[in-house]
């Protein structure tokens, strides 16, 4: 497998400006998607996922988005690209599938009209090679008797059937890279399977990077080859899916694993807590954002920011204690 | 943790809380600026009704033969009209009455609105019923019903009230229907009657009080029509019986001599548009301060 | 230890609850039915936590809703402490609401957004007539205070709050009656994982010190096998397994619930279990399967299975499954 990055986003930063002032959903993120890797970018609400890959694909309204850094693509910069050449870019060469496949389809057209109209954009295709392409998609995708659901609506389809539409539309392009939002926290727990291997099945057969955007450590652990965290707008840990899991450096990764339920865990001891709630965006702290909660922070802590730094082969992690909370392995029971 | 402590710093916590909140709600209203300019018209308005006829030095209705079709003067600001009479005071007493049908029309049409909104969100069989009662209504053009309902009342100043209030009632009725039928799905709602809450309470102390903001709102839009429409009753001989000098009716008063005394027609309508101005900036600015409120409530 | 002493007694017996929701034709008249509990039963003990686990459209939530009687059930008896729920006059009902309440799952839309918390919390005790004014607000603090809130937020209003904060004003809510009973209808899905666990910990906390009894409707698999004593499983208005935890975990008899619990993905490496892939799809409720519901997409359905609904039968001490494997 090559090392060579098919996406570089650089130092991206993305700010709106809201009637309560100027706030940044992304702060300085940078990260590598390698060809045909999986790469999962994991954190819970207002941690800034969904905006950086909104980011990406440049979806916000730049009357209220302001963007900067850099976001390299085939050798392209995204960011200072012209509406049209973007245009270009989006559906076709990256492609986007997002959390409820209900309010992304349109209810009035079929879903063969739909998927067509993702290919006729950028291919200049005849429409009956259009639709040849559609029912080879919906194959693709594992919907059954696709020349039957080529003609039905959006409603007339169960939630994973839709899912599945939804990833169709997104490879109609031959898509290099596909990004996923949240593709399955809407669904039941056994379509979700279903879904994420057609979703590492399409990886593998298709050579298609895809960056995964979940907060279900789970689906991360099956499905990613490498993570990045992030808390508060910023990336906060870097790892191989390996190492992350074996051994977390920042103590927020760390606080979430431990404080999810497992199916093996022992049900008589009280879960871990992570104290306090997320700052709002409106008000970040000074120093390490993740200070005001963490078990570990002190004065140091509260005063500078940490840079992300790489503690370990392939893993960064921002947080002046990484090295020590790593090493003394008992420091994981100050968690507890 | 004793009884009388636990009281004692609920008081300074509600204080402070209080003062905290009042402040949050000053600055929301003095960054609104359709609210502002549309109360300070508004207030302006009410206070030349209130204490716009002690100030004057004319009678409304003293008819001075001799100085009929007077033209705008240091004496008579708006002029005098067909029959001498000064009409800036006619405007001002005209305010009053105008002002005060509107009033009294919004508060009406609020109440019937709000009760007749509300029950039919809340159970189906009256739903249907006052619900097509409604639509015949509003099938009407409120100015023709209105004007039928005069015919049929009498002309009087209470009937216009009345007529008016019936044509207003059915679009609150709507507005607050619809915000109740989406209130009434939500959790709290469900929450509540798990609590064992009776139909009645849960209608007025949960469901009611969240459609407040649109009902507000909408009242206000209403006050302003029913200006516009008493105007227009009076202006047509429907509406508050000459001589009282109503808008509508010093306005018709003047339509026969558009050109040879402009004023007549000029400083009434002046007045009108003035007033309605007013009140719908007021309400533009009154929803965009309520409806954020609202919305916080949202994630 | 205070839970133990009565933990044999039951508290809530469900027996047969059927609801079924009316689909209307366009006269008005009900032309199907949407089955969405459809003949269930079990037994819940005083101080445990029964968990129900299921997909979409098992009926799950409706089933805490029916119990409650905050729909009205269809077939079935809810005997709870030696009396039906399903047959009682609405006075003896409402005094009933005092001993079980509910936790909802949407913490943006389970508080009026117009009332303060202490307002908010007060409610029940006026309803009901319980107390003096003073000391109605008292309690209000003491309960406030037992869910790990502050005085001060006696005056506030529900939008200054967190998702996570405004759950706990709502267990504070349910538990202001002294309720014996509560059904939690996914009180944590709504929420970050990293709140979750306070919520749950809370939850448990609350059950030891002031001996509940929890009915625990949820979706996500290992947060229910985490707080519940005996957990079953429903598919499609039907509770297709009951039993102890660690029994069922350890060992799922029915088909279904081996292929959900196989589904879970698990936050550790190497976790690759023998994913079991469900054929078809789930059928819709206005029509289920002949026999036994889960028969269009088992893999080890056998011809009776088609034919025939599966009795319930009891395998091991209260461990309960209905399928004709057994």
């Amino acid at each position: 497998m090559d090392n060579e990055p098919i996406l570089k986003v650089d130092k991206l930063k993305t700010s709106f400006k809201t009637e309560r002032g100027k706030v940044t959903a992304v702060d300085g993120v940078s990260f590598d998607l390698l060809k045909g890797e999986i790469l999962g970018i994991v954190g819970e609400s207002g941690c800034g996922k969904s905006a950086t890959a909104q980011s990406i694909l440049r979806l916000y309204d730049e009357k209220q988005a302001i963007h900067e850094g850099e976001i390299w693509f085939e050798g392209k910069e995204l960011l200072s690209l012209r509406p049209p050449e973007m245009d270009k870019v989006r559906g076709n060469d990256i492609s986007m599938i997002f959390q409820d496949p209900l309010s992304s389809l349109n209810p009035v057209f079929t879903i063969g009209n739909q998927i067509a109209e993702a290919i006729l954009i950028h291919k200049s295709i005849s429409k009956r090679e259009a639709y040849a392409r559609v029912l080879e998609l919906l194959r693709l995708t594992g919907i059954p008797a696709p020349e039957k659901r080529i003609n039905e609506y959006p409603h007339e389809l169960s939630g994973g059937m839709r899912q599945r539409v939804m990833i169709a539309m997104a490879l109609a392009c031959e898509s290099k890279i596909m990004i996923a939002d949240e593709p399955t926290t809407a669904l039941d727990v056994t379509i979700q399977a279903q879904i994420m291997s057609m979703i590492v099945e399409l990886n593998q057969k298709l050579d298609m990077g895809v960056i995964l955007i979940t907060h279900d450590l789970g689906v991360v652990a099956e499905v990613c080859t490498r993570v990045v965290v992030m808390y508060l707008g910023q990336v906060v840990e870097e790892a191989d899916v390996e190492n992350l899991f074996t051994r977390p450096l920042h103590p927020y990764t760390q606080g979430l694993m431990k404080s999810i339920p497992q199916l093996d865990c022992d049900r008589s001891k009280p879960l871990l807590v992570i104290e306090g709630t997320v700052p709002s965006l409106h008000q970040i702290p000074e120093g390490c954002r993740f200070a005001t909660r963490c078990p570990f922070a002190d004065d140091l802590c509260r005063s500078k920011m940490p840079p992300l730094e790489q503690y370990a082969p392939g893993q960064r992690a921002r947080c002046w204690h990484a090295e020590t909370i790593s090493k003394k392995g008992e420091a994981i029971r100050a968690w507890t | 943790m004793t009884i009388s402590s636990e009281s004692i710093d609920l008081h300074a916590v509600k204080s402070a809380l209080k003062k905290e909140q009042n402040k949050i709600l000053w600055r929301q209203i003095m960054t609104n600026g359709s609210l502002f300019v549309g109360f300070v018209i508004i207030a302006f308005l009410i206070l030349v009704a209130l204490f716009g006829p002690l100030l004057m030095k004319h009678d409304p209705n003293t008819m001075d033969v001799l100085k009929r079709f007077a033209a705008p003067s240091a004496d008579h600001w708006f002029g005098t009209d067909n029959l001498g009479r000064d009409v800036l005071a006619r405007v001002i007493y005209g305010t009053r009455i105008s002002m005060g049908i509107g009033v009294a029309v919004a508060i009406i049409a609020s109440m019937s609105g709000l009760i007749v909104g509300i029950y039919s969100s809340y159970y189906k069989w009256l739903d249907h019923l006052l619900m097509r009662l409604s639509d015949g209504i509003m099938a009407f053009p409120g100015l023709l019903l209105a004007l039928a309902l005069m015919a049929a009342l009498g002309g009087q100043a209470s009937n216009v009230v009345i007529a008016v209030s019936i044509v207003a009632t059915p679009y609150i009725a709507r507005v607050v229907r619809s915000e109740a039928l989406a209130l009434k799905e939500q959790t709290f709602v469900e929450a509540t009657r798990a609590l064992g809450a009776s139909d009645s309470r849960i209608i007025w102390q949960h469901i009611a009080p969240n459609t407040l903001s649109s009902l507000i709102v909408q009242a206000t839009f209403i006050f302003a029509e029913a200006i516009i429409v008493e105007a227009a009753l009076s202006f047509l001989g429907a509406g508050i019986p000459p001589p009282a000098p109503s808008w509508g009716n010093i306005l018709s008063d003047g339509k026969t001599y558009i050109y040879k005394a402009w004023w007549m027609t000029f400083f009434p309508g002046m007045t009108i548009t003035l007033a309605i101005i007013g009140l719908n900036l007021f309400g533009d600015g009154l929803r965009d301060l309520l409806d954020p409120h609202v919305s916080k409530a949202k994630k | 230890m205070p839970g133990h002493e009565t933990a044999t007694h039951t508290l809530l017996e469900v027996k047969g609850v059927k609801k079924y929701f009316p689909v209307r034709g366009a006269l008005g008249t009900t032309v199907q039915e949407v089955k969405a509990v459809n003949d269930v039963s079990f037994q819940l003990k005083r101080g445990e936590t029964f968990g129900i686990v299921g997909e979409s459209g098992c009926g799950k939530s409706t089933l805490g809703r029916t119990i409650l009687r905050l729909t009205e059930p269809t077939a079935g008896q809810a005997i709870f402490e030696g009396t039906d729920v399903f047959s009682m006059d609405p006075t003896a009902l409402q005094t009933l609401r005092q001993d079980m309440q509910m936790v909802f799952q949407d913490p943006y839309s389970s508080l009026n957004p117009r009332k303060r918390i202490g307002a908010i919390l007060e409610e029940p005790l006026n309803i009901h007539n319980i107390g003096t004014p003073r000391e109605r607000t008292e309690k209000v603090l003491k309960i406030l205070n037992t869910v790990g809130l502050q005085t001060d937020h006696y005056y506030r209003y529900p939008h200054e709050f967190s998702g996570g904060q405004r759950q706990r004003i709502g267990i504070a809510r349910a538990l202001m009656m002294d309720p014996k009973l509560i059904v939690c209808d996914e009180p944590v899905s709504a929420l970050d994982v990293s709140i979750q666990s306070q919520i749950i910990n809370l939850l448990k906390k609350l059950q030891r010190e002031l001996r509940l009894t929890y009915l625990f409707i949820a979706h996500d698999i290992s947060v229910v096998r985490y707080i519940s004593d005996r957990v079953g499983v429903m598919y499609l208005g039907q509770m297709v397994e009951q039993a102890p935890t660690d029994a069922m975990f350890a060992n799922p008899r029915h088909p279904y619930t081996h292929a959900l619990l196989s589904s879970v993905p698990e936050p550790k490496l190497h976790a690759k279990r023998e994913r079991i892939v469900l054929r078809g799809e789930l059928p819709s409720p206005l029509n289920p399967p002949s026999g036994c519901v889960f028969h269009t997409r088992c893999p080890m359905a056998k011809p009776e299975c088609k034919k025939m609904v599966p009795v319930n039968k009891e395998l091991s001490a209260g461990h309960f499954v209905s399928c004709h494997l057994y």
